[in-house]
């Protein structure tokens, strides 16, 4: 082979560098545009040593094109470079990731069934047991986690959204016939792993939640998962919605805010949320959906564990003005 | 403790083409260049080059997608593991489809399936370790793992290193594994090709590595480093004593090499000797028992410096 094999400096066209990067990404996994940029640089010196390349030349749209270019070439095999940004600290995060459907077993090639089954007791905890309709944390602390690492007795993990429907049985077929407990030492492992790997986040309050890649891995499956599809012959409530997007950026919230009003579905980023009322100016700050009286103070993620997790507001103050409408 | 890996998508058990068809196995086990094989692959596939889910196409995808979700794992890639998760009922289409998608690997990733060496055969300990093993065909390895192509300006630490760098209070095992694992080769390597357990066990104590590594103990790690291919563990109980040799395996020549190996030295030694190169080609060159040419670049390659990595090297001589 040639040094120079499909080699050229157009961007569009598919050489090295985007091999170079694909490569990366292939032992990164995940990457932020911060993190993004040195790589580029030194791939592009590594193309052309002779052209002077700095880290700050790499912009969002050298990222960009790259990863279209790469895109391009990866999507006929169900791969894709997907970006996000983190909703703790909006750094646009970028992973290669699987497209196809059965992103669990894709996270854990490298654990074994009963480590599979544990992540997803860990999820469950996070979307079901930990995501009420009064509060959302979408998250385990630490401690929790690894009580986990114990299976309940019976094969039921997966039961926990209570209702048993279709989606469940066959989650708790694939999970395999018998689940035995993982040691908690072995929990430990499989915790630093997933937060290693990019998976999961650790606060500083010691609550794992889905970082970027987890989310982005995993956006059709935790809706698959967690949120009830309406009109379910046999139910008779109505249908369950876990996981929602941000009202602003269209992303899945797990960390942001959502409307006071505990019936409403609207949640955001905090950053989204920020950019919307702004933009409000004059009028009064209002839920684009149910029109309630914005305060901005009752929150999706860990805070919610937190303090109560509800407004710290005023007994009624606010909605008094609310009512006045002045 | 699974291979804590990092990074994996692709499954090894997805697969496009599921059916896992038993047809007759004693197919996979021909050589690859067996011409009846290769004629009875073009009548056979000859209708269905377009068709959907059983076109070459499809079939090439399917193994380049099998190919990564081994690579993730570490494990190889393995002829009766293709036929029987991605090839379906279309084994005899191997050839074809594995060209296409080593095609496709070196075309978008500018990676390719490198084949295995076969294990030793040397001595007779070790014919008869092997015999035991039995996993090594006669001939071909049939196995192979995936290795970059790229020319060496672009695998750099930077680009293409050992994966995802942990948060402050997590320990780099990724890192440490595949410094632990390029060490234990050059240890070998240095030794002639074959290393006592007695001896290695000196060599980890010197680096207070010989209970307990940042990755986990020191037993365990030499376990998934024999599991992974990277070393070969062989038991000899001939003299009544066991006897425990380590020797480099299958993974372990292709990833590290004599070259990888001689680059740990010269990046310890630094400026060291005069004449450290002599000395490597002589520790390396004469330990060589297997005689395969697969990294005997040592002798005239530049020694550029590399950094111990989880080297995804071009073979000098590409023999895939």
């Amino acid at each position: 082979m040639s040094n120079r094999y499909a080699d050229s400096p157009d961007p569009g066209h598919y050489n090295h560098t985007h091999r170079a990067l694909l490569q990366a990404f292939l032992s990164q996994s995940v990457m932020t545009f911060d993190e993004l940029k040195p790589v580029i640089a030194e791939i592009l010196i590594a193309h052309e040593p002779d052209r002077e390349i700095l880290v700050n030349d790499i912009t969002q749209q050298t990222v960009t094109s790259m990863v279209q270019t790469i895109n391009a070439h990866v999507n006929a095999l169900d791969y894709e470079i997907r970006s996000t940004r983190n909703q703790n600290n909006r750094n646009l995060t970028y992973a290669l990731v699987n497209g196809t459907s059965d992103p669990l077993t894709q996270i854990a090639t490298s654990f074994t069934p009963d480590e599979i089954a544990y992540i997803k007791r860990l999820l469950d905890f996070m979307f079901e047991t930990n995501n009420t309709k009064i509060r959302e944390v979408m998250a385990v602390k630490g401690l929790k986690a690894v009580q986990l690492a114990k299976a309940p007795p019976r094969n039921r993990q997966s039961q926990a959204a209570g209702d048993g429907d279709g989606d469940e049985e066959s989650m708790a077929t694939q999970a395999g016939p018998v689940i035995k407990s993982v040691l908690p030492n072995d929990a430990e492992k499989v915790l630093s792993q997933l937060v290693v790997q990019g998976f999961f986040d650790r606060s500083h309050a010691g609550y794992y939640s889905l970082a970027p890649r987890a989310l982005m891995e995993l956006r059709t499956y935790l809706k698959e998962t967690y949120n009830e599809p309406p009109g379910d012959e046999d139910e008779d409530d109505e249908p369950v919605t876990r996981i929602r997007d941000c009202e602003g950026c269209r992303e899945i919230v797990t960390v942001g805010l959502r409307c006071d009003n505990k019936e409403c579905g609207v949640r955001w980023h905090d950053h989204c949320a920020m950019q919307y009322f702004r933009n409000q100016q004059g009028s009064r700050r209002r839920c684009p959906k149910c029109k309630a009286e914005w305060e901005g103070e009752t929150y999706v993620g860990e805070k919610a564990d937190q303090a109560g997790g509800r407004r710290r507001t005023t007994n009624g103050q606010s909605s008094m003005i609310d009512e006045d409408d002045e | 403790m699974p291979p804590s890996t990092r990074k994996r998508r692709a499954p090894a058990d997805e697969d496009p083409a599921p059916t896992p068809v038993q047809r007759s196995r004693r197919q996979e086990e021909l050589p690859d260049d067996d011409p009846d094989e290769i004629d009875e692959n073009e009548e056979e596939t000859q209708g269905e080059s377009g068709s959907g889910s059983g076109s070459i196409e499809q079939l090439a995808k399917g193994l380049v997608r099998y190919a990564l979700a081994c690579e993730y794992s570490r494990v190889p890639i393995k002829r009766q593991d293709i036929g029987q998760k991605v090839l379906g009922s279309h084994t005899r289409a191997f050839r074809q489809v594995f060209d296409a998608a080593n095609g496709k690997l070196m075309d978008i990733f500018g990676m390719r399936m490198v084949e295995l060496p076969n294990r030793d055969k040397v001595t007779v300990r070790q014919r008869r370790a092997a015999a035991a093993a039995s996993d090594a065909p006669p001939k071909s390895s049939n196995m192979w793992v995936l290795q970059s192509m790229l020319p060496d300006a672009y695998r750099t630490p930077n680009i293409v290193g050992p994966g995802r760098e942990p948060p402050e209070d997590e320990p780099d095992t990724e890192a440490a594994y595949i410094g632990l694992y390029t060490a234990v080769i050059a240890f070998i390597f240095l030794s002639g090709g074959t290393l006592s357990e007695g001896k290695l066990d000196r060599q980890l104590r010197r680096m207070n590595a010989d209970r307990i590594t940042p990755v986990d103990s020191t037993e365990k790690v030499l376990a998934r480093m024999a599991r992974e291919g990277y070393i070969v563990k062989i038991k000899d109980s001939g003299s009544g004593d066991d006897v425990i040799d380590y020797m480099v395996g299958p993974r372990g020549k292709v990833e590290v090499g004599k070259e990888g190996a001689a680059n740990l030295v010269r990046a310890v030694y630094g400026d060291g000797p005069e004449d450290l190169e002599q000395r490597l080609n002589r520790s390396l060159g004469l330990g060589s028992e297997d005689g395969e040419a697969v990294h005997d670049e040592v002798s005239n390659a530049q020694p550029a410096p590399r950094r111990v990595g989880r080297p995804r090297r071009r073979d000098s001589d590409d023999d895939g």
